[in-house]
């Protein structure tokens, strides 16, 4: 578990360019782009703060 | 500009990328594929690129994509090479480019003709037994003075015609040669170890001359690289377009990306290690367009049309001159052998500042072999992205070793 008690800067922003990446993708491309997402949720409910 | 673009092989990131270039094409694969691609709308012929027959030629290829409007063909995997070569010689009715196309299939016939333009290569020898690999080791332990009891030539053996790391099998010793050359293997080619910092380059040529350059630096074959490279390579930028530029010229490519990969020693010295024609592997596009912006696919189909203007190709392309904001890089991830039955992602991976996003699933519980062709499969990938390319380098020869399935 990490002691991080705010989610960085750099983690919200790849994540919003992530969530901005699987809303433009089409149905072929979905799949990837929501295991990057899913990694990227990962991250963000580590800290603290969570999602 | 050329009108529809036939799109040799099956890439999903490429029918992306052409929707969006909102260019028409037509995707040219095995008849596998068709049922998907008429469920999502794609405009796709069916073909075998395995068998070339009197019935199943260039010819009869061109007949099912004129319905299409098809005038330009763009390769997207090894094997199609040759077909975008056939069909581009009939739309441009130019026969050389079919020939200009098998020389960036055939690793021996390539590798001459880069002696022949002035390269440094390695030795090599088309071989066809295993006796014959034996003899290249000898005479290449003779060349190198070897005393009783010291350790053989490195010898690599490759396919002519695989892409990557396919076939490919690295024999440290007369004894690894009996143990791992099956008759399978041959006739292929068998060169010396090239010792140095290997990369590759993506160079993006219209009317021959090179309109982006990115320096790919591979931290470990098959496994992890980043874009663009380090300091130490990038100083060598205009060397090494130099080189680029003379590896087209020679060669006669005009138009199209080429992906050469080089071996740069401590002593400055550049040597030729081989040159594909098509889509580079290890995730280098996405890291091309993570890093620099725009996205390769369409450079590629931009710089395979002889008719898109010189105007257009300025306009897409940033300098190549300059530093990115950032390194991206990638490390695709292999399960070692034995039983796993779940993903395990280190919290320090996730924690580091460079750590961008994964492609990795958990997996269901099944054992991984240890035998394996080239690298076999990955599993997934690690994406990073920072501004350090040393901390870059660090992070991937890091996590190209770790484990990630438990």
């Amino acid at each position: 578990m990490t002691s991080n008690t705010q989610i960085p800067e750099r983690v919200e922003q790849r994540f919003h360019e992530s969530v901005e990446g699987l809303l433009e993708a089409s149905p072929l491309m979905r799949p990837e782009r929501v295991r990057r997402l899913l990694s990227q949720v990962d991250v963000l409910s580590s800290t603290r703060e969570g999602v | 500009m050329s009108n529809t673009v036939a799109l040799l092989g099956w890439s999903l990131p490429a029918i992306e990328s052409m929707r969006s270039m909102d260019r028409p094409f037509v995707m040219v694969s095995f008849a596998d594929f068709e049922p998907y691609a008429r469920e999502h709308g794609i405009p796709f012929v069916a073909w075998n690129y395995n068998d070339w027959s009197e019935q199943s030629n260039a010819l009869q290829l061109k007949e099912l994509l004129d319905p299409h409007g098809a005038e330009l063909a763009v390769p997207l995997f090894e094997e199609t090479v040759e077909w975008a070569g056939a069909l581009n010689s009939l739309y441009r009715d130019d026969p050389r480019l079919l020939n200009r196309a098998y020389l960036c299939r055939n690793k021996a016939i390539m590798k001459r003709k880069a002696l022949l333009a002035g390269f440094r290569v390695g030795l090599f020898e088309e071989v066809h037994t295993v006796e014959q690999v034996h003899q290249f080791m000898k005479r290449l332990n003779e060349a190198h003075l070897q005393l009783p009891g010291e350790e053989d030539a490195w010898v690599h053996l490759k396919p002519f015609s695989a892409a990557g790391t396919v076939g490919h099998k690295l024999l440290r010793s007369h004894a690894s040669i009996d143990e791992r050359v099956i008759p399978a293997d041959f006739p292929c080619l068998v060169e010396s170890h090239l010792p140095g910092l290997e990369f590759s380059c993506e160079a993006f040529i219209h009317q021959g001359k090179v309109r982006f350059l990115n320096i790919t630096e591979y931290v470990r074959l098959g496994y992890s690289n980043f874009v663009p490279a380090g300091t130490e390579l990038e100083g060598q930028r205009d060397r090494i377009r130099a080189a680029i530029e003379k590896l087209a010229r020679s060669f006669g490519i005009e138009y199209g990306m080429i992906h050469p990969e080089w071996f740069l020693t401590e002593d400055d010295e550049l040597s030729f290690g081989e040159v594909a024609c098509r889509i580079p592997g290890g995730h280098i596009f996405e890291l091309i367009e993570a890093a620099h912006g725009f996205d390769p696919i369409q450079a590629l189909v931009l710089c395979s049309d002889p008719n898109v203007t010189d105007e257009e190709i300025r306009a897409f392309f940033p300098s190549d001159d300059k530093t990115p904001e950032h390194y991206a890089g990638s490390v695709m991830v292999y399960p070692k052998p034995g039983r796993i039955s779940r993903l395990e992602v280190p919290e320090e991976l996730k924690e580091d500042p460079y750590f961008h996003s994964h492609t990795l699933i958990s997996p269901h519980d099944h054992k991984v072999s240890d035998t394996r062709e080239g690298f076999g499969n990955h599993y997934g990938t690690v994406f990073f992205q920072g501004t350090d390319p040393d901390r870059m380098r660090e992070l991937l020869v890091h996590y190209q070793d770790t484990d990630f399935f438990a």
